[in-house]
């Protein structure tokens, strides 16, 4: 090859290679992950105005930036989708994660690490997030992503029916015995059943103990903890008022159950479909924060969805913009707030009250308590099989909650089994 | 650069199979993940890979260039004249662009070390700086291993990728990257085999080029020995030459001059007394152009210009045959080299032994004029010539003398004989005035006599 062929292939590819690269930084694209239905499998249809929302006010505050974003992935289909998108080297550079494919994006290396952005950003205060809600972001040291929205469960009650027992209501500071005592009032046998809770499970009853089941990774397992043992044994004999006969939803429904557990965002899902419409609904709701444990407070388990940053994102700053835009703005969170599955992740003790009164009025709840539910919060572990390990769980402590099985002992079986179930 | 037409060949192919094997590769993976992809596998693919694939549709283009660029770096490298400092800027920007490309093949393929080794270890000639970069090669191809690097480095490796397809496609591909890789190896080691063995064919040729030397050492002083022969027969030729032109000139017009006593001894005694005068004149002049022979094989001229030795040679001739000579001669006017009036001298002495001798001629004119660039000497006598005209050795002698100075002699037998030489004469007086303008100052109606002695 000539000096001269040599120089001139050298200068076409300088120059495709500077076209190539211009036309990146000509007009610059972020992408966004995002998929429809919430991490509680409730559907609703004004998250993309959310998202549309958000993505107006960032191109504004960005002139030249334009956001995309695929519309209609499904929930179950997002983590495919998200994969397939890695795999083509097209990752988005913003994206949801699910709690099953966090652990596995951060050991793939494809999430950013955002403590160095956090840190430079003047505005971004850790503290005015939920704690749990923020250190859903984090896996050991490091803070991958920012939390979007969350959902706290909480303990909702029949008001007609503790009314017509006559049962006073609790505070939001009630424990444990207080739970026991109204349960067992009203439960009643044979003829018109009548039962106390439902859907009240062991690692609700763990948490509010102060309690860990599995550490967050899902490493390290904890069921030989006292304060676990006596969350069963509270559950087994909660199960066991009555004949032992196992609450159903329906039992709820049909207003003969004083109390269920379940999430906000289930909650908020049923003020509009399809119960109210059918009419099935007779009686009041009430929420209140989980019972404290003998060594625990009234701590509920928040489910956070985040989003973090693709790690080789060409446009780091402006996705860290973007995402601050979804995670920490005080408007976009009240649109959460307000239409969205979820609830903000923001602490709404400092906010315009205007921002989050008419949403607090349509779902029944007094807005700061359940900011206080919130606040008070612990985190649900995010790895891959933690589903699995609830269900290995679940299954072993049958024979506790609805048998004679002994309660430590099947526990010490199970802190080996689960053990090595996550080594493996 | 010394560089065998075989090991550029295998250079090119190896190059040429380096492009296809990066492109088999890089273009597999970035068919399979978007394949992958298509068909909704992608979340169970990556469980079993550790680490999300870097932008696998863009790397084959990407892998391409940094290619391309490198064996062009090369191609630079190795074209001669380049100054040393460039030629050690494109060594390393080759390295700096062979490590880019390893990266971008995430290290899957090592070939390319191979090929920059073959290319670039002719530049490293000192043994230490070659260790070096054969040490340097040796740790990035250690490096391209999968399994080491990806401890370090997580990625995902071509095989796989293979994952996706049914066994007898991956084995296909597999099978393919094998046997390209396979070959890239054997054109390595070709290389390599002819690297040395173009090596110790260079090592024999210095051998084969010393036993040479040594042989032309030994025919030179052969050679030497001989020529030392040559110039005792070439000495020997000429002191026969040197008896003939002057000795037998002068024992000719003795031996005439007596033939005419012989004659004239009955009738007049008075005039063989002259005769006899003469002859002794002459004896004595043959005596002095013995001694001026003896001194000329001794190498030490006459102490006479060449016109004045023509003069005194037509005289004593003249006087000794008491053949009627005349002269028309520009020597005066001219300036000779030695070897040059040397030839002229010899050929109107000759010739005039000639005429008095063969000829029987009364009498002779010799003429010596210029003639554009020449010098034409003509000496013509009215004596019988001779019918079959052979050349003896003194006409021999004077062709070879006229030859040496480029110019050309001719003899007629046609009313007496002939003889006409030109010589082409080295003339100083006009055109040359360069060559010898040390002597510009002489004055140039007086001729400088140095060279004309005899």
């Amino acid at each position: 090859m000539s000096a001269r062929r040599a120089a001139l292939l050298l200068t076409v590819v300088c120059l495709a290679a500077g076209l190539l690269l211009g036309l990146e930084h000509e007009d610059a694209v972020l992408r966004l992950g995002v998929y429809v239905g919430s991490d509680w499998d409730a559907p609703y249809s004004d998250y993309y105005e959310v998202v549309d929302t958000a993505i107006a006010r960032f191109e504004e505050m960005h002139p030249g930036v334009r956001v995309e974003y695929v519309s209609g992935i499904r929930q179950e289909d997002y983590s495919e989708w998200l994969a397939a998108q890695a795999l083509t080297g097209s990752m988005p550079d913003v994206f949801f994660v699910l709690d099953a494919d966090f652990q596995r994006y951060i050991s793939m290396g494809a999430l950013a690490r955002l403590d160095g952005l956090l840190v430079a950003d003047r505005e971004v205060e850790q503290g005015k997030y939920y704690p749990a809600a923020f250190e859903a972001g984090r896996m050991g040291d490091v803070l991958y992503a920012l939390p979007v929205q969350c959902s706290t469960t909480l303990m909702f009650y029949n008001r007609s029916l503790l009314a017509r027992e006559g049962i006073a209501l609790p505070g939001p500071d009630w424990t444990w015995d207080d739970f026991y005592t109204i349960c067992k009032r009203v439960t009643r046998a044979g003829g018109s059943e009548q039962y106390g809770c439902y859907d009240y499970r062991w690692e609700y009853a763990a948490a509010s103990n102060g309690a860990l089941v599995v550490d967050k990774a899902g490493t390290e397992c904890y069921f030989e903890d006292p304060r676990l043992e006596e969350a069963v044994r509270f559950c087994r004999s909660l199960y066991r008022l009555g004949d032992g006969h196992p609450v159903s939803e329906q039992d709820f429904f049909d207003g003969r159950t004083a109390f269920r557990v379940m999430n906000v965002t289930g909650y908020r899902m049923m003020q509009y479909y399809p119960f109210r419409l059918l009419g099935q609904q007779n009686f009041e709701w009430g929420g209140l924060p989980m019972p404290a444990g003998p060594h625990g407070g009234n701590v509920s388990c928040l489910e956070t969805q985040v989003a973090a940053i693709r790690a080789r994102s060409m446009h780091k700053a402006l996705a860290w913009e973007l995402l601050k835009l979804l995670s920490y703005d005080q408007q976009v969170q009240s649109v959460l707030y307000e239409g969205a599955g979820g609830t903000t992740v923001l602490r709404i003790d400092e906010w315009d009250p205007a921002l989050y009164e008419d949403a607090a009025v349509e779902l029944r709840l007094d807005a700061l308590q359940l900011s206080r539910v919130m606040d008070q919060a612990v985190e649900l572990p995010k790895y891959e099989t933690y589903g699995q390990t609830l269900a290995i769980a679940n299954e072993r402590l049958q024979p506790v909650f609805y048998g004679d099985a002994d309660v430590s002992a099947t526990l010490m079986a199970l802190q080996r089994e689960v053990l090595a179930y996550l080594k493996s | 650069m010394y560089e065998k037409k075989t090991q550029r060949m295998l250079l090119k192919m190896m190059s040429g199979l380096n492009l296809v094997i990066i492109l088999f590769l890089s273009m597999t993976i970035g068919v399979t993940a978007g394949r992958i992809a298509e068909s909704g596998q992608a979340r169970a693919f990556f469980d079993q890979v550790d680490v999300v694939p870097n932008a696998p549709r863009a790397a084959p283009l990407l892998a391409v260039v940094l290619f391309l660029l490198m064996v062009g770096a090369m191609a630079l490298v190795r074209r001669e004249g380049v100054p040393l400092l460039r030629q050690r800027l494109l060594v390393a920007l080759t390295l700096f662009l062979l490590v880019a490309l390893m990266i971008v093949l995430r290290m899957s393929y090592a070939g390319v070390v191979l090929l920059v080794a073959a290319e670039l270890l002719v530049f490293f000639e000192s043994r230490q700086t070659q260790t070096i970069f054969i040490g340097g090669m040796t740790v990035l191809f250690l490096c391209s291993d999968y399994d080491l690097i990806s401890l370090q480095l997580p990625m995902v490796s071509f095989q796989e990728y293979l994952f996706y397809y049914n066994t007898n496609t991956a084995n296909l591909l597999l099978s393919t990257k094998n046997v390209l890789i396979s070959i890239n190896m054997l054109l390595f080691i070709m290389i390599i085999v002819q690297m040395s063995l173009q090596r110790s064919a260079e090592h024999e040729k210095v051998i084969r080029l010393n036993r040479e030397l040594g042989e032309a050492n030994q025919r030179i002083m052969a050679y030497a020995i001989e020529s030392e022969r040559n110039a005792l027969v070439q000495e020997r030729n000429r002191l026969a030459r040197e008896i003939h032109d002057s000795i037998g000139h002068t024992l000719t017009g003795i031996s005439a001059g007596l033939d005419a006593c012989m004659t004239l001894v009955d009738h007049s005694p008075e005039r063989v007394k002259q005769q006899l005068a003469v002859l002794a004149d002459v004896s004595r002049s043959g005596l002095r152009d013995v001694r001026r022979s003896v001194h000329a094989l001794e190498a030490e001229p006459e102490d006479l210009t060449i016109a004045e030795a023509v003069r005194k040679m037509v005289r004593d001739s003249q006087a000794a045959s008491g053949v009627q000579i005349t002269l028309e001669s520009v020597l005066d006017e001219i300036e000779l080299q030695m070897d040059e009036a040397d030839t002229v001298y010899r050929i109107v002495q000759e010739s005039m032994t000639n005429a008095i001798k063969h000829g029987h001629a009364t009498g002779i004119h010799v003429r010596i004029k210029r003639q554009g660039r020449w010098l034409a000497v003509l000496v013509h006598d009215n004596g019988i010539g001779c019918e079959a005209f052979h050349k003896g050795f003194g006409l021999r002698h004077m062709e070879k003398r006229v030859a040496l100075l480029g110019g050309s002699l001719r003899v007629k037998s046609l009313w007496g004989f002939t003889v006409r030489a030109r010589l082409n004469i080295r003339w100083r007086d006009e055109n040359d005035q360069g060559i010898d303008s040390g002597r510009s100052g002489a004055d140039p109606a007086e001729p400088a006599n140095r060279t004309e002695r005899m």
